[in-house]
């Protein structure tokens, strides 16, 4: 709720091991020069982000400024026009790369949740996990039944994401993700499509996230969560990064106009 | 109008309420008799066929010809003519009338099987009305066909297995086809699309034959006449498979597939563990309608002239009838079809409700 704590979070960054390719001060995810075309609509005019580890990014921006996209550029499920992803030290724009691989370790969660509706709650999480990972079964259920417990949903193994709330399913999707031990996860708008009560328990389930010092980032519509959550908040319109700092800076003290305007519209 | 004048000025409601409702009481017992009657006029004509025909003698065409001749069948067909008449008049006075629903819906079903009836009796008189010894001759001479029987049982079978055969492979060759027609390749696209519009812009027959002769006198391929017929359906079969697995996989939800990538999945394990079965669940009444079609379209291998010991279903019926020159031998081909169709027509039906309703 309150401001103070999000510097915390990025005081967590030291938290995490070492592994032996990363160098601490290099960032997780890097994302350099991205320009994305749809045909002719210029949609990523040039983006420049650093995420390193234990950060919290909020990316906040009118409808349609390209926040899904730039998202999406990140794993590569859209794939950039121009620039390069860097990913744990390694260029993934490179066509040589295994994205499947690279995949597993960013997680994404989306508005519509996208949840198999022919498979069982259970079967949903030990999909990847059995045939990516290649986990061996009682292994990929006990890990299912863990995540599943994470979000609160530990009754829910066997149902079928048809019988479950939209909270609940947006949460067996972040268990989904989180099942694979991501080194970080991507969220969009991922309480959009809930009602205010529903998204308050996804958002309590991405909040102690947060607290556990995963590294995010999160499109949100949800200001008031993102000035509690965020260690960066980032300011995206017309598909450029248009202003970015801490909650306090952007929420408080926001410099451009068009910032201004924006959160004169949704404050 | 009468509610209005209710509404208005309850003194007036009060009187006009007697007899507005004393002739409703009435009708809704008279929707009841009108319901009775309509089926009554169904029923008796139908029932009333079956036992006369039953009773005279069905091993005999001239006894069947005497039974459509009878006096006995004109007065089935009066009777019910007469019933009908009276439960569409009925029907048709009581409908409005009537203050209930169920009451309203007795009207006009009674109403409905009455005109049915009409139509049934209508056609009952014009046979009973011509010399039917002829037509019976022809299209009701069973002793023949009786003793084909056992023809008739190999010819089903032969055409189950065929049909069965063709679709297995025509399946395989339709997911084939579609997984291409969905890639994003447009060099992967093309030859499905033009393979897809040859196969469905050419007559059946002519595939058959082209395969069929062309094999065998063309490449000099000798490969029996049942695996070049398998071979035929299935590639003609596969063509239209193909279009209906596409629409199915194009109906799962864009967010399916990505989610599945998103996971690290590959595009092949996203589409065999997450998009195809979703896709292909939703098109199984569709593609069991193929499969009836390729029951019935396994009729043309008869214009191939195939042997004997091959014979579908339709070649036994048409060797049945160029031997005795009796017509009967087609109405039983067309009763087995329908033994073996109805069926999975009832199935297709049957899903098709259940996805309605949802699952
Ligand atoms: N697959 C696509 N094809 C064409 N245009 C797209 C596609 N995805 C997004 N766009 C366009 O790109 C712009 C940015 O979209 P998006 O990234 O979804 O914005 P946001 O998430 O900020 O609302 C929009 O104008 C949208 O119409
Ligand atoms: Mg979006």
């Amino acid at each position: 709720m309150t401001l103070n704590n999000s510097s915390s979070k990025i005081a967590k960054t030291e938290a995490w091991p070492n592994n032996s390719w990363e160098n601490t001060s290099e960032p997780l995810l890097s994302m350099q020069g991205i320009e994305k075309y749809f045909g002719k609509a210029h949609v990523l005019k040039g983006i420049d982000l650093e995420c390193y580890r234990g950060e919290v990014i909020a990316i906040i921006g009118p409808s349609g400024s390209g926040k899904s996209t730039l998202l999406r550029c990140a794993n590569l499920l859209e794939e950039p026009t121009t620039g390069n992803v860097i990913f744990k030290g390694k260029d993934i724009t490179d066509i040589r790369v295994d994205i499947n691989k690279v995949r597993t370790k960013m997680g994404i969660v989306f508005q519509s949740y996208n949840l198999f509706p022919h498979k069982k709650v259970f079967e949903n999480i030990t999909l990847a996990l059995r045939n990516v990972l290649g986990i061996k079964k009682a292994d990929a259920l006990k890990e299912a039944e863990f995540e599943l417990k994470r979000v609160g949903l530990g009754e829910k193994m066997d149902a079928y994401p048809s019988q479950l709330s939209g909270g609940q399913q947006q949460r067996v999707a972040i268990a989904r993700a989180l099942a694979m031990q991501p080194d970080m996860l991507l969220f969009d708008e991922v309480t959009a499509a809930l009602d205010p009560e529903l998204s308050g328990e996804v958002l309590q389930v991405i909040r102690g996230l947060a607290e556990e010092g995963s590294t995010m980032m999160i499109v949100t519509h949800e200001m008031g969560f993102a000035k509690e959550v965020a260690s960066r908040v980032i300011f995206m319109d017309d598909g450029q990064i248009v202003e970015q700092g801490t909650p306090s800076q952007i929420f408080d003290d926001p410099k451009t106009s068009r910032l201004q305007k924006f959160l004169s519209q949704v404050l | 109008m009468s509610s209005i004048e209710h509404l208005q000025s309850p003194d007036a409601g009060l009187k006009k309420r007697i007899p507005f409702v004393k002739p409703t009481g009435e009708s809704r017992s008279i929707s009841l008799t009108t319901l009775t009657l309509g089926w009554a006029s169904i029923l008796i004509p139908t029932l009333g066929s079956i036992v006369l025909f039953i009773s005279r003698g069905l091993d005999d065409f001239r006894k069947i010809a005497a039974s459509i001749n009878s006096a006995e069948l004109w007065f089935i067909a009066a009777t019910a003519t007469a019933l009908g008449l009276v439960a569409i008049v009925l029907g048709l006075a009581t409908y409005k009338k009537v203050d209930t629903k169920k009451a309203r819906n007795q009207s006009i079903t009674g109403a409905l099987l009455g005109l049915q009836a009409l139509v049934l009796s209508g056609v009952i008189f014009a046979f009973n009305n011509t010399d039917a010894t002829r037509f019976a001759q022809n299209f009701l001479n069973f002793p023949q066909v009786i003793n084909q029987l056992h023809n008739f049982w190999s010819g089903a079978m032969y055409t189950i297995i065929l049909a069965t055969a063709s679709a297995v492979f025509g399946l395989a060759l339709g997911m084939a086809l579609a997984l291409l027609a969905v890639s994003q390749k447009k060099v992967l696209r093309a030859p499905a699309r033009i393979y897809v519009n040859v196969v469905r812009g050419t007559p059946l027959l002519l595939q058959l034959s082209l395969i069929y002769f062309g094999m065998s006198l063309g490449l000099g391929i000798n490969m029996g006449v049942f695996p070049a017929l398998v071979l035929g359906l299935s590639l003609h079969v596969g063509a239209y498979a193909s279009e209906t697995l596409r629409a199915g996989l194009q109906s799962v939800e864009k967010g399916q597939l990505e989610a599945a990538r998103g996971l690290g999945l590959t595009y092949g394990k996203s589409m065999r563990l997450v998009v195809i079965p979703q896709g292909f669940r939703r098109v199984i009444p569709p593609l069991m309608n193929e499969y009836i079609g390729l029951i019935k379209d396994t009729s043309l291998v008869a214009f191939l002239g195939v042997s004997l010991g091959q014979r579908d279903l339709f070649s036994v019926a048409s060797q049945g009838y160029a031997q005795f020159f009796n017509s009967t031998f087609y109405i039983a081909s067309g009763i087995a079809y329908l033994v073996i169709t109805i069926p999975l027509i009832m199935v297709v039906t049957y899903l098709e409700r259940r996805m309605r309703n949802g699952r």
